[in-house]
């Protein structure tokens, strides 16, 4: 074994002692949630909307006898990342509100100090209510403990690749593409085929299916047999014979993209552009009582002539049809320099992303897996 | 140590980059913010809209770039919260709406006062890219018919009157590319004069400027035009100022910092035992 590799099994084995010593000794890479009921009651317009609720009836489940005519409740789940957390947000709440934040680890406490105190505020008697009612229903979410550590286990099944091109890193490639492609589809198919094309072709059908909310105004409209039939032309491209037919769809969106997009680079890259480098030379910048500041003066003329000096050099160097020689060649010259400076800059920039991106996989994987910080 | 250099392994590199990063965030390091004149620029246009305007907030991102592009969207939409307007939420990126739930989770948690429907409310994912700017920029109704849950505009009390995005009073745009915020610009900012700010990743930055000031207000350049943009907003509100969740950005600074040092230790080191190759005449 090489020396290199004794290390990089160093540091995957002290890796997985310090992951077995976390789980084992913290609560690490679990997800508490605790369910709270939601009621919904029919207005006279026919719509919906949520009744408040106070805490003793949003967290007293398994009881749907008092639900009045016209409503509807069901359950949603409140979601820790870390339950320690949760402690430490109705600590502070209670310390906030003068109270003995350590009735946040004794719910019964915390129930007997809200009867025993009739002259507690509404509002720390609902951080109370909702700690000593919540606390005691807590129960591990096993759904999105899973999820948890599979979102952990993909993210490092992608680094590894920076060791080396591994069966781990294909498995965690195959996963992101299928399920992204499966994804796209499926929001595709809801979004445009089910809400755009057939809300236009069956508005009847989808109001009584998919979407009871589509307004009564949209009728049937005949122009969608068009896209219609252009999805059909696209998709005869898998059939045996006359796969030539996908061609007339697609070369209508060619040309309808690229119209579209001449007119809008003609107007706000070509015309506005132009427009935008028409500036003045020398800048007079002023003070409230009107004398010229003169240095900020200077540095806003100085602005402006780097501008239109990077312009017009920059134009230079891509004009072919004069020899860059002589002066023509000086200005193409200095106009590579403002060209290598942006590219420097995007450059730097791209680094910039991709350290940010890494930041926040490791916040990640810090905060909401391992609890060595705060989940983000 | 020049034979070293010469043939170290990339993968020390990487790990030294694991750790550059990693250090700060486990300390929770970050530092104070100078504000940018391009980041004053977007802060001051959200700021001056009075109380009850209509913002459209787009979401063109992913997943894939919400580590750069997350806070800032966190940022808006808290800073449009505190002002009061009227969200509505939109993505042009398939992928975008678990991000517009994301904001609209935040919303529900930090401003449970504000409700669906009335303050906030989202169209959801559009396919189409700039084909749908183009059409909403002058009728909205042809293309988006319900919300993303599915509910007519009319039933909504914020989109009621709402026939295209020119009735709104200002456009925000977090963009990943395309399309993004020069679709934006193109369809919607130039040809219809609409007040535009955006934040978009690193690489499509430098691309953009030239569209400031007159076609974007400003823009929020990466990771650091977020983190600048956090410092603005909590400059003016205290209570922002005081969530830790609402530093995401500073943060991840502090973590740019060190790893931006070490590129910097990298490129020199690199140099200098390039140049020292060259001398001793070595092939490579």
């Amino acid at each position: 074994m090489k020396q290199s590799q004794l290390i990089w099994l160093l540091i995957f084995v002290v890796g997985g002692i310090f992951l077995a010593w976390r789980v084992s000794t913290t609560d690490m890479g679990r997800v508490w949630h605790h369910p709270e009921r939601q009621i919904h009651q029919q207005n006279e317009d026919g719509s919906w909307s949520e009744v408040e609720l106070s805490p003793s009836r949003k967290f007293d489940l398994h009881d749907d006898g008092d639900l009045e005519a016209n409503q509807e409740g069901w359950n949603t789940w409140t979601v820790l990342k870390n339950r320690k957390g949760f402690n430490e947000s109705f600590g502070t709440s209670l310390a906030t509100a003068g109270m003995d934040p350590e009735l946040v680890h004794d719910p019964v406490a915390a129930q007997a100090a809200i009867d025993g105190n009739p002259d507690m505020s509404d509002a720390d008697r609902e951080v109370l209510q909702s700690m000593a009612l919540m606390s005691e229903d807590f129960i591990l979410s096993p759904g999105r403990t899973f999820g948890l550590w599979l979102s952990a286990f993909f993210t490092l099944c992608i680094m590894s690749f920076l060791y080396k091109d591994n069966p781990f890193y294909k498995f965690a490639e195959a996963v992101v593409i299928g399920a992204s492609a499966a994804y796209v589809m499926a929001v595709g198919f809801w979004t445009m085929l089910v809400k755009n094309l057939f809300s236009n072709l069956a508005p009847g059908l989808m109001r009584e299916t998919f979407i009871p909310g589509l307004p009564e105004e949209i009728v049937f409209n005949g122009w969608y047999l068009v896209p219609a039939l252009f999805t059909i032309f696209l998709l005869w491209r898998l059939m045996p014979m006359g796969g030539w037919i996908s061609r007339w769809p697609l070369a209508f969106f060619i040309g309808i993209t690229a119209g579209l997009r001449l007119i809008a680079f003609l107007e706000a890259d070509f015309m506005a552009q132009i427009s935008a480098t028409m500036i003045p030379l020398w800048v007079s910048v002023q003070d409230a009582a009107g004398s010229m500041m003169l240095w900020d003066s200077v540095w806003a003329s100085f602005t402006n002539i780097i501008i239109i000096v990077a312009t017009m050099t920059g134009l230079v160097y891509f004009f072919f049809s004069v020899e860059h020689k002589g002066a023509v060649g000086g200005a193409a010259r200095v106009g590579i320099w403002f060209l290598m400076i942006t590219f420097g800059a995007s450059f730097g920039y791209t680094v910039m992303g991709r350290i940010a991106l890494l930041a926040e996989r490791l916040q990640y994987l810090f905060g909401n897996w391992l609890h060595l910080t705060p989940p983000t | 140590m020049y034979e070293f250099l010469k043939n170290l392994d990339r993968r020390w590199i990487f790990l030294l980059m694991l750790l550059a990063v990693s250090f700060p965030i486990l300390g929770r390091w970050s530092f104070p913010e100078k504000i940018s004149p391009m980041v004053h620029d977007v802060f001051a246009a959200i700021e001056e809209l009075p109380e009850g305007s209509k913002v459209l907030i787009s979401f063109d991102y992913d997943p894939g770039s919400q580590g750069e592009l997350q806070p800032m969207a966190s940022a808006f939409t808290r800073h449009c919260a505190e002002k009061k307007f009227k969200m509505y939420f939109l993505c042009l990126w398939p992928l975008g709406e678990p991000m517009i739930e994301k904001s609209t989770n935040l919303l529900k948690k930090e401003y449970p006062d504000l409700k669906y429907g009335e303050d906030f409310m989202s169209f959801g994912f559009k396919a189409g890219g700039e084909g749908v700017i183009k059409v909403i920029v002058t009728n909205m109704r042809e293309l988006i018919p319900t919300d993303q849950f599915g509910t007519g505009l009319d039933n909504i009390p914020m989109t009621k009157g709402i026939q295209n995005i020119q009735q709104m009073d200002l456009i925000i745009n977090v963009s990943a590319g395309d399309p993004g915020t020069k679709q934006w610009v193109q369809f919607a900012s130039t040809p219809y004069d609409l007040l535009t700010v955006s934040g978009c990743t690193g690489v499509q930055a430098p691309l953009l400027y030239p569209y400031i000031p007159k076609q974007l207000r400003g823009l929020l350049g990466a990771i650091k035009g977020a983190a600048e943009y956090e410092q603005a907003i909590d400059e003016h509100y205290p209570k922002i100022a005081a969530m830790p969740e609402a530093q995401e950005a500073k943060q991840r600074m502090g973590a740019q910092l060190v790893a931006h040092i070490l590129m910097v230790i990298l490129i020199i080191v690199g140099n200098i035992v390039y140049f020292v190759g060259r001398k001793r005449g070595d092939a490579r």
